[in-house]
């Protein structure tokens, strides 16, 4: 387990910066870098154009609500996730969602959006979600969204590391040929991974804006092409 | 697998750093772009909707045109008919006038030529009954025909007083006498004689022969003819006959 435990590369005084923020962030000036670089080119800025319309439309699929200003998030959630995700099959550098810090983080920001989304929708009113259908059950929605939360990070978190053991396990058995299928797969799980928390998010926010809607209409249909 | 809280708030401000830098550079732009390229599509389509709305507007038009020329055509095409009928019984009725006239004049045509033809054969039928009936007598009885006729001819000089009534005292008269064959010089003086006692004057006669005549003799005095001959007689019959046909024909 000591290996699945990030390293620390810097120790600033009490602060302990592990391999996980220098990664992540490096990851950050990488995508930030591209994006902006590529918007910058009439080409890459138009197949950026298709890929934005791509991603709002299967997004608006998918909820009743309007998703137009659900895409930054999620879309940003999905190049983060897969990037990270992908650089742990570089050599040396390990996948920093295989830290759980990182995935809390990113639960926290969809558990934020979540409410930031509701808020704006509905105002205050949206905190009645809270004691619907009576008050008493107050205590089980608050258990509901924190669980809600903690699953997505652990998901997320849990499938990076085991796919980090498995390959670890069989490199150490077979040689260094063999788990190549083994990265082909992680490449798969990859982007599953970061393809179902993006639309786990981009669900939870919906129906957090949803619930005014829930009002007048009796039966909400579920969205397209969510999990279950 | 504990969460370290330095990373934690690292990995926090990272991703709201990475998704506002994200917004700030690629998404605002390129949503930017994305709304103002459906924008230019909306106007566009608008555009195209005036357009199609105005093309079927015309198309309309055109229609309620194309309408309105048919009705036209109709109305010409069942002017031109009944024009064409009118026209048609009117040149049917004028054929048929021509035809009738032409029937008409036809039949008259044919009539005259009938009339013609009967004429022709009433003409002919005359004569040859002429011919015939002279040329029987002059077969049948050459002689007694010619003296009788010499004889009636003496009959009617001497029936005709009146030529005295021209005659002076010394004038002498001249007479031509044609016989169809020479007289008797006892027929020539009594000729003579007689022309003498009717004319009351002297007479010289002069006489010539003319077969023509077939039987009989002519005489003319003055300006008088007096004609006992059988072409004479057979001229007066086929004009009597003539005159006969031309009556019971009318």
């Amino acid at each position: 387990m000591d290996a699945m435990t990030p390293q620390v590369w810097l120790q600033l005084g009490p602060l302990g910066l592990t391999e996980t923020v220098f990664v992540s962030g490096a990851l950050t000036v990488l995508l930030v870098g591209v994006g902006a670089v590529g918007a910058r080119i009439r080409a890459v800025r138009e197949a950026y154009e298709v890929l934005y319309e791509m991603v709002e439309g299967m997004l608006q699929e998918m909820v009743t609500v309007d998703a137009t200003p659900l895409v930054p998030l999620i879309l940003t959630q999905w190049l983060f996730i897969l990037s990270a995700n992908l650089v742990g099959l570089l050599p040396v550098i390990a996948s920093p969602t295989r830290d759980l810090s990182l995935t809390a983080a990113l639960a926290i920001v969809s558990f934020g959006a979540g409410h930031v989304y509701g808020f704006r929708a509905q105002g205050m009113a949206y905190l009645k979600h809270y004691i619907e259908p009576n008050p008493i059950m107050l205590p089980f929605n608050i258990v509901g969204e924190a669980s809600r939360t903690l699953a997505l990070a652990l998901r997320l978190f849990g499938n990076m590391v085991s796919g980090e053991i498995v390959g670890g396990i069989v490199v150490s058995l077979a040689g260094l040929l063999l788990p190549i299928p083994l990265m082909a797969l992680d490449v798969l799980t990859s982007v599953v991974q970061a393809y179902i928390f993006g639309v786990l998010t981009l669900v939870f926010t919906a129906s957090a804006m949803q619930v005014a809607v829930k009002k007048t209409v009796p039966e909400t249909p579920t969205p397209a092409g969510s999990p279950t | 697998m504990q969460i370290d809280p330095v990373t934690f708030a690292f990995e926090l401000i990272n991703f709201l750093v990475l998704a506002f830098l994200l917004q700030r550079l690629v998404y605002r732009p390129v949503a930017a772009s994305i709304a103002e390229r459906r924008k230019e599509i909306t106007e566009t389509r608008a555009a195209a909707a005036e357009k199609l709305a105005l093309v079927d507007k015309r198309a309309e038009e055109l229609a309620t045109r194309d309408r309105e020329l048919d009705a036209l055509r109709e109305t010409i095409f069942a002017e031109a008919t009944a024009a064409a009928a009118t026209e048609r019984a009117k040149l049917i009725a004028e054929a048929r006038a021509d035809a009738d006239a032409e029937r008409k004049r036809v039949q008259a045509m044919l009539a005259a030529e009938r009339e013609a033809a009967l004429g022709w054969v009433r003409e002919v039928t005359v004569e040859k009954g002429v011919e015939v009936a002279g040329r029987m007598l002059l077969e049948l009885v050459p002689d007694a025909a010619h003296d009788a006729l010499v004889r009636r001819l003496f009959d009617v000089l001497a029936a005709h007083p009146e030529l005295r009534e021209q005659a002076r005292p010394d004038e002498t008269v001249h007479v031509d006498a044609t016989f169809a064959r020479m007289p008797t010089k006892e027929q020539s003086q009594a000729l003579k004689q007689l022309l003498e006692a009717s004319v009351g004057s002297t007479v010289r006669v002069t006489i010539t022969e003319d077969e023509r005549l077939g039987a009989g003799a002519t005489v003319r005095v003055r300006d008088r003819v007096f004609d006992a001959s059988v072409a004479g007689q057979l001229e007066i019959l086929r004009d009597d006959a003539r005159h006969q046909l031309a009556r019971e024909h009318a």
